[in-house]
C-alpha cells in the first residue's frame, strides 16, 4: 500500500511538473497561437538563477526570487516586444506550423547556450522554500517540495480556467487567439495580451522551478525534456484548456511513474513515450488538437 | 462631421489601394460607399478603422485619429463591422456579442446585463435561441447577424459596416437593411460599403463613388454637421 | 540535372583543393549532413511535411553500417546499400502509422522518437553503449588516413550529387506538385489527388535520405556513437535546413556546409554554438524565412527587375476582348485520369433521400433529386437551407447519415471525395485556395495528373508534368484567362481567382461540375462574362450551380432545385420558378426587372 501509495505521490509531483509548463503552453497558444518552446528553460533559468544568487552569492532567499523572476520577466518582455513583434506583424507567425514550432525552439537554443556560460554544466538545486526533511503522513514519503509543487499546479489550473470562462478578459484573451483582426475590430489590445501573457507564462514557469528543483536536480540543458513533457500534455488538452492541461500533466506523471515502478525503471521513460506516441498516432482525437491555420 | 478623412492613401507594398481619398460624413447620415471590387473600398473602412496602415488624416467627431490604432478609434465610438465578419469561431454567440462590450467595459456581468447587448438581441430574435452555440457552426446569414449585433454591442456613434450582404439571400439582405435603417433612425451614423449601388441607395441618403482607390464622386455632405434624415 | 551534376563537380573539386587541411574533414562531414538536409527540404521545406525523425534514420544508416562493417567484416560500399534499403523498410513500417495522424500529432510524435532511440542505443552494449562503435573502414581506402580521407570525400560528393539529382526530379516532376499540394488535404481530395500514398512515399524518402547520409558519416568519420540519434542532431540539422534555405536543395547544402564550419572554425565561437544558432535561426524566421538561397534568389531578381511596379492582372482592364472561347477541339480534350466509365444511358447524377445532422440541426432532410444529363441545374433557397451542406454529400466532403448518391450508375455514397474526383466529378470552392509558390498554370495542371497511376519512384525517371500543364492551358484557354497563366496567383483579382478555379475544375474534362456561388463577390459585367462561360460549359458536362444570384440561375439553368430548410420544396423550369407562388414568398421573389415581367398576383 505504501509502496502504490509513494508512487503515486512521486507520479504526481513530476505530473505537476508537467501541469505548470502544460499550462504555460495551452494559456499562451491560445493567445498568440503559437507553442513556446523555450517555458522548460525559463523554469531552468528561475531554478539556477535563484541558486547561484541565494547559496552561491549569499543573497537573502526571497531578494534572490523576486530578482530572478524579475530578469525572466524582462527576457520575456524584451522578447516580445523586439522578436514576437515582428514576426507577428510582419506575417511570420502566420504561417502555420513553422511559426508555432521554431519561433521559441530559437529562443530556447539562445537561453541554453547563455546559461552554460552562467551557470556551468554542473547539476545544481535551488535551496528549498519549505526546508525540513520529507514529512511522514502514515508511511507514506512526502517531500515537502512536492507538496508546494502540487499545490502550485491545481491552483494556477483552476485559476486560470475560472478566468477564461467567468471574466470578460479571459474571453477577450481566447478572442485574440481565434483572430486576431476580430479581436482589434472591438477594441482588445491583443499585442499587449500576448505580450503580457507571454511574460506571464515565463514567470509561471520560473516560480515552478524554483519550487520544484530541490526535487529534480535541474542544469543548463533541461529546459528542452521539460518543455517537450509541457507539449505533450498540453497536447492532449488541445493546447488551450488550462484545466484539462494540468489534469493531464498530472495523469502523464502518472503513468511515468507507474511505468517505471512497476514494469521497468530503465526503460520507463521510454516506455512513456511509446505509449503516448501510441496514443498521438492512433487516437488523436483525444487530443482535440485545433486546426492549423495555413 | 462624424468623420472627415482627407488625403487618404492606403498601400500594400507596390500596390496603391486607395490614393488620396478624402470625404466626409455629417452626424446622423447614412452614407453608401459603392465601387467594383477590388477599388479600395474595404481598404478604406481599415484605414478609417485604424486596422490598416494609412497616410493622411482622419477626423473622428472632431478629433485627429491616431493611424493604426482600432482601440482608439473603438472607444470614440467607430465600429467596424469588416467584409468576411471576423468572428470568434469556437466561442459562443453571446461570447462573441459580449465581446463587443469589451470597447468600454471589463465586466462580463456589466455586459451581459447592458442595454446595448439586449438591444442587438431585440433586433435579432433568432440568435437568443442560439446563444450558447459556436459561432462556426451558424449559417453564413447568421454569422452576419451575430457580426452585427456585435458591433451594436459596442455602442457605436458610426458604425462602418462592410459588405454585409455578400453570399446571403435576399430576405436576410432585407432584414439587415430594416436593423441598419432602424439604427440610424437612432440617431447613429451609418457607413455602408456596398458593390451595388442600386441596393445602397435604398438605404443611403447619399452614394459616394470610388474607382481604382480614388474618390470620384459625393465626397461632400450636404449637411453642415449635426443633420438627421 | 545541370545543378546535380554542378554539385558533385563542386564537391570534388573542393575536397581534393583542400586536402591536408583541417577544412577538408569540416567538408566531408558537411557533405554527409547536407545529404540529410536535402531530405528534410524535400520532406519538410516542400512539402510541408514536420516530421522529426531524421537523425534517428541517420544514427540507424551509420549503425548498421558500422555493425556490417566491423563486426561482419562487409565491405562499407555494401553496408551501405544494405543499410540504406534497410532504413527504406523501416521507413514505410514507422511511416505507415505515422503519417496517417494529423500534421501536429506527426510532428510531437517523431519529435520523441529519438528520446527511447538514444536511451535504449546507449544502454545497448550490442550496440556499444555510451561509447559507440569505432574502425569503420573508409568508403573508398586508400593507403594513408588522409587518402581515405579524400577518397571517400569525393566518392561522397559524387553521391550527394546523385541525391540532388534525383530529388531535384522529383520535385520538377508532377509527383513535385502534388508534393506541393499535399498539405491542403480538402483542396488535393476535390482534385482527386492520393494524399496518404504520397505522404508516405515522402516520408520513406526522408528516412532513406538520412539513412543515406548517416551510413555516408560512418564511411567518412571511422567512429559513430549515440548522439548521432539525439535531439541535438535533430536540432543541428533543422538549423542546417532553416539558415541554408527550407525549401531548395542548393539551400539545404549551403546550410549543412555553414553551420558545420561555424561548428568547428574558433573556440569562441564553439562555446556560444548554442546561442549563435538560436539567433541566426531567429533572423532566418524572421527576416527571410526562406534562408540564404531566397535571399540570394531576391538579389538576383532585384538586379534584373528595376523599376517596374507591379498590379494585379485585372480582367476589368481588359475590357470586353475577353471572352471565353468555344468548345474544345476534340485534340484538346484529353481522357482523363482514373477509372472513368464509358457513357452510357445511366443518369449522370441520382440523389436518394440524402440526410445529415449537425447535432441536433438537420441541414439537409431527405433530399432527392435527379440531373440526367449535361446541362444547367441551379440549386438556391435562403441562407442555412443546407445547399453547401447538399454540395459537401454529393462531392463526398462530408459522410452521409441517411441516402445514396449514385453517380452515372455507380452507387458512391460511401466513396471519398479524392475516389468520387476520379470518377469525374470536379467542384469548387467558395474560399479559392491556390498554392503560393507555384504559378497559375501549375495550380490548374495539378488537376490533370495521372495521380494514382505515378510513384515517387518512377516520377524520377518520368515526369507527367509536360503533358498535364498542356492540359492545364487549354483549361485556361477554354475559361478565357489564358493570359493570366504565368501569373503569380496572390497577384490576381477575385474574378481572376475564380476563373483560375474553374479552370481547374474543368481541366480534368469532368462529368459532373458543382460549383459552389461561383458569382459571390462578383460585379454585373462579371457575373454576364461567368454566365456566358456556365452556358457553354453547361452544353458539354453536368453543371449543378449553388447560388444566391437568382437571375443569373434562372437565365441560365434549365432546371431549377430550391432548398428551405434543408428540404426540396421545388423543382422545375425557369418559367415555373418565376410562376411559382412558393418561390416568391419564400424568397422573396426576383429582384428588379424579372420580377415585374412575371407574373401578376
Amino acid at each position: 500500500m505504501t509502496e502504490f501509495g509513494n508512487l503515486v505521490l512521486s507520479g504526481l509531483t513530476s505530473g505537476a511538473i508537467y501541469a505548470v509548463l502544460a499550462v504555460c503552453l495551452a494559456l499562451w497558444f491560445r493567445v498568440a497561437n503559437m507553442l513556446n518552446l523555450a517555458a522548460g528553460d525559463f523554469a531552468m533559468i528561475g531554478a539556477l538563477g535563484v541558486d547561484l544568487l541565494a547559496r552561491v552569492h549569499g543573497w537573502n532567499l526571497g531578494l534572490a526570487i523576486v530578482t530572478v523572476l524579475a530578469v525572466i520577466a524582462l527576457i520575456g518582455l524584451v522578447y516580445d516586444l523586439i522578436v514576437l513583434r515582428i514576426a507577428v506583424d510582419w506575417g511570420r507567425a502566420r504561417e502555420g506550423i513553422v511559426a508555432i514550432f521554431f519561433f521559441t525552439f530559437a529562443l530556447s537554443f539562445v537561453l541554453e547556450g547563455v546559461a552554460q556560460q552562467v551557470f556551468g554544466t554542473v547539476v545544481h538545486a535551488a535551496p528549498a522554500l519549505w526546508p525540513g526533511n520529507a514529512l511522514d503522513l502514515h508511511g507514506l514519503h512526502v517531500q515537502r517540495a512536492g507538496l508546494l509543487v502540487i499545490g502550485f499546479a491545481v491552483l494556477v489550473g483552476a485559476g486560470l480556467a475560472l478566468c477564461l470562462r467567468f471574466t470578460l478578459v479571459g474571453k477577450a484573451m481566447a478572442a485574440c487567439g481565434e483572430n486576431a483582426i476580430g479581436a482589434r475590430i472591438v477594441g482588445i489590445d491583443s499585442r499587449r495580451f500576448r505580450r503580457g501573457i507571454f511574460v506571464l507564462t515565463a514567470v509561471l514557469a520560473g516560480t515552478f522551478g524554483i519550487l520544484g528543483s530541490p526535487i529534480t536536480g535541474f542544469v543548463y540543458n533541461s529546459g528542452a525534456g521539460l518543455s517537450l513533457s509541457g507539449v505533450v500534455a498540453a497536447a492532449f488538452a488541445g493546447f488551450t484548456r488550462p484545466g484539462r492541461a494540468v489534469l493531464a500533466g498530472l495523469a502523464i506523471g502518472l503513468l511515468e511513474a507507474f511505468l517505471s515502478g512497476y514494469v521497468s525503471t530503465a526503460y520507463g521513460e521510454t516506455l512513456l513515450y511509446g505509449v503516448l506516441a501510441a496514443v498521438m498516432l492512433f487516437r488523436p482525437q483525444l487530443m482535440g488538437l485545433p486546426e492549423v491555420a495555413h | 462631421m462624424a468623420l472627415a478623412v482627407s488625403d487618404l492613401s492606403v498601400t500594400y507594398g507596390d500596390f496603391v489601394a486607395v490614393e488620396r481619398a478624402s470625404f466626409e460624413v455629417a452626424e446622423g447620415e447614412c452614407v453608401a460607399i459603392v465601387g467594383p471590387n477590388g477599388n479600395g473600398k474595404s481598404s478604406i473602412a481599415m484605414a478609417v478603422a485604424g486596422l490598416a496602415d494609412r497616410r493622411g488624416t482622419v477626423r473622428l467627431f472632431g478629433e485627429p485619429a491616431p493611424a493604426g490604432d482600432p482601440v482608439w478609434t473603438v472607444r470614440r465610438g467607430l465600429v467596424l463591422v469588416p467584409e468576411r465578419r471576423q468572428l470568434f469561431p469556437n466561442l459562443s454567440v453571446i461570447d462573441n456579442i459580449a465581446l463587443g462590450c469589451y470597447a468600454w467595459t471589463r465586466s462580463l456581468k456589466a455586459a451581459l446585463r447592458s442595454d446595448a447587448v439586449a438591444h442587438a438581441l431585440r433586433f435579432f430574435p433568432q440568435l437568443s435561441t442560439r446563444l450558447d452555440q459556436k459561432v462556426g457552426t451558424l449559417s453564413g446569414g447568421e454569422q452576419q447577424m451575430v457580426a452585427l449585433a456585435r458591433g451594436i454591442a459596442s455602442r457605436p456613434r458610426i458604425l462602418i459596416i462592410d459588405e454585409p450582404c455578400l453570399g446571403l439571400a435576399e430576405i436576410v439582405s432585407r432584414r439587415l437593411y430594416e436593423v441598419l435603417a432602424a439604427m440610424n433612425r437612432e440617431g447613429r451614423t451609418i457607413v455602408l460599403i456596398e458593390e451595388n449601388p442600386a441596393r445602397a441607395l435604398e438605404l443611403s441618403h447619399r452614394v459616394i463613388r470610388v474607382q481604382n482607390g480614388i474618390v470620384v464622386d459625393g465626397a461632400r455632405s450636404p449637411h453642415g454637421g449635426g443633420g438627421g434624415r | 540535372m545541370a545543378s546535380a551534376v554542378g554539385v558533385a563537380l563542386a564537391g570534388v573539386i573542393a575536397v581534393i583543393a583542400l586536402q591536408g587541411t583541417y577544412y577538408d574533414s569540416v567538408l566531408v562531414l558537411a557533405i554527409a549532413y547536407a545529404i540529410v538536409t536535402i531530405g528534410m527540404a524535400v520532406q519538410i521545406g516542400y512539402s510541408n511535411q514536420l516530421a522529426f525523425s531524421q537523425s534517428v534514420f541517420m544514427g540507424m544508416g551509420a549503425y548498421a553500417v558500422a555493425i556490417l562493417n566491423t563486426r561482419y567484416g562487409w565491405p562499407v560500399p555494401l553496408a551501405l546499400v544494405v543499410a540504406v534499403l534497410g532504413s527504406g523498410v523501416v521507413g514505410a513500417a514507422v511511416g505507415s502509422v505515422v503519417t496517417r495522424a494529423p500534421g501536429l500529432a506527426l510532428a510531437l510524435a517523431t519529435v520523441l522518437f529519438p528520446i527511447p532511440v538514444t536511451t535504449y542505443v546507449t544502454y545497448s552494449t550490442y550496440l556499444g553503449g555510451y561509447t559507440g562503435i569505432g574502425g569503420i573502414e573508409p568508403l573508398w581506402a586508400g593507403d594513408s588516413a588522409s587518402s581515405s580521407l579524400i577518397q571517400s570525400g569525393i566518392v561522397a560528393a559524387l553521391i550527394l550529387g546523385l541525391c540532388v539529382l534525383a530529388c531535384g526530379r522529383i520535385l520538377r516532376s508532377g509527383v513535385g506538385l502534388e508534393l506541393a499540394l499535399s498539405s491542403d488535404e480538402r483542396t488535393a481530395a476535390a482534385l482527386g489527388i492520393l494524399t496518404s500514398r504520397r505522404k508516405l512515399e515522402l516520408f520513406v524518402l526522408g528516412s532513406m535520405l538520412a539513412a543515406l547520409g548517416g551510413s555516408v558519416f560512418a564511411g567518412t568519420q571511422v567512429v559513430v556513437s549515440s548522439d548521432l540519434f539525439s535531439q541535438t542532431t535533430e536540432l543541428t540539422l533543422l538549423v542546417m535546413l532553416f539558415v541554408g534555405g527550407r525549401r531548395s536543395l542548393i539551400g539545404a547544402i549551403v546550410g549543412a556546409i555553414g553551420i558545420q564550419y561555424l561548428a568547428g572554425s574558433t573556440t569562441l565561437v564553439n562555446t556560444h554554438l548554442l546561442v549563435i544558432e538560436g539567433v541566426l535561426l531567429t533572423a532566418v524566421l524572421l527576416f527571410e524565412p526562406g534562408g540564404l538561397a531566397q535571399i540570394a534568389v531576391n538579389a538576383a531578381h532585384a538586379f534584373q527587375q528595376r523599376g517596374t511596379s507591379q498590379h494585379p492582372t485585372a480582367l476589368d482592364d481588359r475590357g470586353p476582348s475577353v471572352r471565353p472561347t468555344g468548345p474544345p477541339r476534340p485534340d484538346q480534350v484529353v481522357p482523363g485520369p482514373g477509372g472513368r466509365r464509358p457513357e452510357g444511358v445511366a443518369p449522370t447524377l441520382v440523389c436518394q433521400g440524402l440526410s445529415r445532422r449537425f447535432g441536433g440541426l438537420v441541414a439537409v432532410d431527405a433530399v432527392s433529386l435527379e440531373v440526367p444529363r449535361p446541362g444547367l441545374y441551379g440549386i438556391c433557397g435562403p441562407n442555412g437551407a443546407g445547399k453547401s451542406t447538399l454540395l459537401e454529400l454529393i462531392a463526398g466532403g462530408l459522410r452521409l447519415d441517411a441516402g445514396r448518391v449514385v453517380l452515372e450508375g455507380q452507387d458512391v455514397s460511401h466513396w471519398s471525395a479524392a475516389e468520387r474526383a476520379q470518377l469525374g466529378v470536379a467542384r469548387t470552392f467558395q474560399m479559392v485556395r491556390l498554392m503560393r509558390h507555384r504559378s497559375v498554370l501549375d495550380n490548374v495542371a495539378v488537376a490533370c495528373l495521372p495521380s494514382h497511376r505515378t510513384t515517387m519512384a518512377r516520377a524520377i525517371a518520368r515526369s507527367d508534368l509536360e503533358q498535364a500543364r498542356e492540359r492545364a492551358h487549354a483549361a485556361l484557354t477554354r475559361v478565357g484567362v489564358a493570359h493570366l497563366a504565368h501569373t503569380d496567383p496572390g497577384r490576381l483579382t477575385l474574378e481572376g481567382q475564380r476563373m483560375v478555379e474553374m479552370a481547374r475544375a474543368i481541366a480534368a474534362a469532368p462529368r459532373l461540375l458543382l460549383l459552389d456561388e461561383p458569382a459571390s463577390g462578383l460585379s454585373g459585367a462579371q457575373r454576364g462574362r461567368l454566365a456566358e462561360l456556365l452556358s457553354g460549359l453547361g452544353e458539354e458536362m453536368a453543371v449543378v450551380v449553388v447560388e444566391h444570384d437568382l437571375e443569373l440561375l434562372a437565365s441560365i439553368a434549365s432546371r431549377l432545385f430550391v432548398l428551405i430548410q434543408g428540404r426540396l420544396r421545388f423543382e422545375g423550369d425557369a418559367d415555373d420558378f418565376r410562376r411559382s407562388d412558393l418561390v416568391r414568398t419564400e424568397l422573396m421573389g426576383l429582384i428588379g426587372g424579372a420580377a415585374a415581367a412575371g407574373e401578376p398576383g
